[in-house]
């Protein structure tokens, strides 16, 4: 084939294209995974039934603010990463700040009281920190489809990377819908097990990426 | 299997990358001069400043600015003048299009010649790949955001596909040169080869709709209402048909590479 001849053809009746489109596709995908998700947490474990105590609904609300921050970062950096030529110009590091952030908080929380560290580690809290391991998983699973969906409509480079946060993203929209559920109300369980939750979810996109996102 | 992007920029030096630069300079339209301007490369910032320095020895920091500024001039207005041609492109000017796609395809063109002869593959197939690229651009064009440089842009788009042919073919990679944004529109290779795909062939692969639509809208150049009254569907089908039938097109493309 002469190249030529396929110039003329790719501009032949050209359309006008909305380059704006790409950002509304991926925030329309963040919001439906995060529907489906608390749907599926509402016909699944149900909301923890103590919600209408005021206390409660603060932990709810930290859990949230978490979840949303991590949402939040990763979906900025998604943003760039399905548009060519701005990776050198990005700070990926940023997608780690809720992270660093809630595990400086919650060490500030256990240096102030040594038994939380009990707790912490305890038996106890083992069935709940599996639990929410398992639950912010299959929360997310959805949500990731859909952001690799979205994902897809641009053209990423680096698809590891890309995948990764990917998973970040709808690790954070699964562990934002396990908040209603969760009844583990310290911090340090928030920092180490919400974070590990979203981290596996972070190796499974990046696996994924390679294979999914190639164009 | 390639994981790391980055590695294998890391391990050759720039001065390798010059050598290497001037081996391919054999476009019949490369001009070593303008290649020479475009590049960011500090070596050959430190080689360009030493001969003009010859010239005007005289005023020492006079010759710095002189030299600083016609590093990045030609630099700028060749982005400039890409970025223009990608934004009318973008509200739908043809011709603008037709202009840019021509002179990516020189830049490209020259890109992949480099590459591919260093690991060991011919014109034929860079062609093939330039081609591949190109509708990878058209299919990708709403990619690329208007308020960002466009070189970079470009830039990303080949480095990607070039890393990708060589995890599909599994190609050897060794001592490949550092890649800067610049790079890709520091040089232009007018000297095509055909390549070998056959679109007839490739078209024969892809859905009929789709095949349909490509041959009267892209081929014998009807409009998009002309196309849609002649096979009997909507307008905005017969865009949305256009658009898939390209990327299935460069999907088949794809695959022959790797067969």
């Amino acid at each position: 084939m002469n190249t030529d001849r396929l110039i003329d053809m790719l501009s032949a009746e050209l359309e006008a294209v909305n380059s704006g489109r790409l950002g509304k596709t991926l925030i329309l995908a963040i919001v439906t995974g995060g529907a489906i998700a608390f749907a599926l947490m509402l016909v699944t474990v149900g909301p923890r039934p103590d919600l209408q105590s005021t206390a409660h609904i603060e932990w709810v609300a930290v859990k949230l603010l978490f979840a949303l921050s991590v949402i939040g970062t990763g979906a900025l950096l998604l943003n760039k990463s399905m548009r060519p030529g701005l990776e050198d110009a990005t700070n990926w590091t940023m997608v780690l700040f809720p992270f660093l952030a809630a595990l400086a908080v919650a060490f500030a929380v256990l240096l102030g009281q040594p038994q939380a560290w009990r707790e912490l580690l305890r038996g106890a809290t083992t069935v709940s920190s599996v639990r929410c391991l398992v639950l912010i998983m299959s929360f997310a699973a959805i949500p990731l489809a859909a952001v690799i969906y979205a994902l897809r409509q641009g053209a990423p480079t680096r698809l590891k990377l890309c995948g990764g946060i990917a998973g970040i993203v709808a690790g954070g929209i699964g562990a934002a819908a396990y908040a209603f559920n969760c009844a583990s109300d310290t911090i340090p369980f928030i920092a180490i097990w919400y974070s590990a939750a979203i981290i596996i979810c972070a190796a499974i996109g990046s696996q994924l990426g390679p294979r999914v996102l190639r164009w | 299997m390639l994981t790391d992007y980055n590695s294998w920029e890391l391990e050759s030096s720039s001065v390798e990358d010059d050598s290497q630069l001037t081996l391919v300079a054999d476009g019949d339209q490369t001009d070593r001069k303008e290649f020479l301007n475009f590049s960011p490369s500090s070596a050959r910032t430190a080689s360009k400043a030493s001969t003009k320095g010859k010239t005007c020895a005289s005023n020492h920091i006079q010759c710095e600015i002189a030299n600083s500024s016609s590093v990045d001039e030609p630099g700028q207005s060749k982005e400039r003048e890409l970025r223009a041609l990608m934004t009318a492109s973008l509200d739908g000017d043809g011709s603008a299009y037709h202009t840019l796609l021509k002179q990516l395809t020189g830049h490209l063109r020259a890109y992949y010649r480099h590459r591919f002869a260093r690991i060991g593959h011919g014109p034929t197939e860079a062609e093939d790949l330039l081609q591949e690229v190109l509708i990878a651009i058209h299919t990708h064009r709403h990619t690329y955001d208007r308020l960002q440089p466009f070189t970079p842009w470009i830039h990303a788009i080949a480095r990607y596909k070039f890393l990708d042919y060589l995890r599909r073919t599994k190609s050897s990679f060794k001592d490949l040169p550092i890649a800067s944004a610049e790079e890709v529109t520091a040089k232009s290779d007018m000297g095509a080869v055909e390549s070998a795909l056959d679109l007839q062939r490739l078209m024969s692969k892809i859905s009929s709709k789709a095949r349909q639509v490509i041959q009267h809208v892209k081929l014998e150049g009807l409009s998009v209402s002309e196309a849609a009254v002649r096979c009997g569907m909507s307008e905005s089908a017969v865009k949305v048909a256009v658009h898939r039938g390209l990327k299935a097109l460069a999907l088949q493309i794809r695959k022959e590479s790797e067969a």
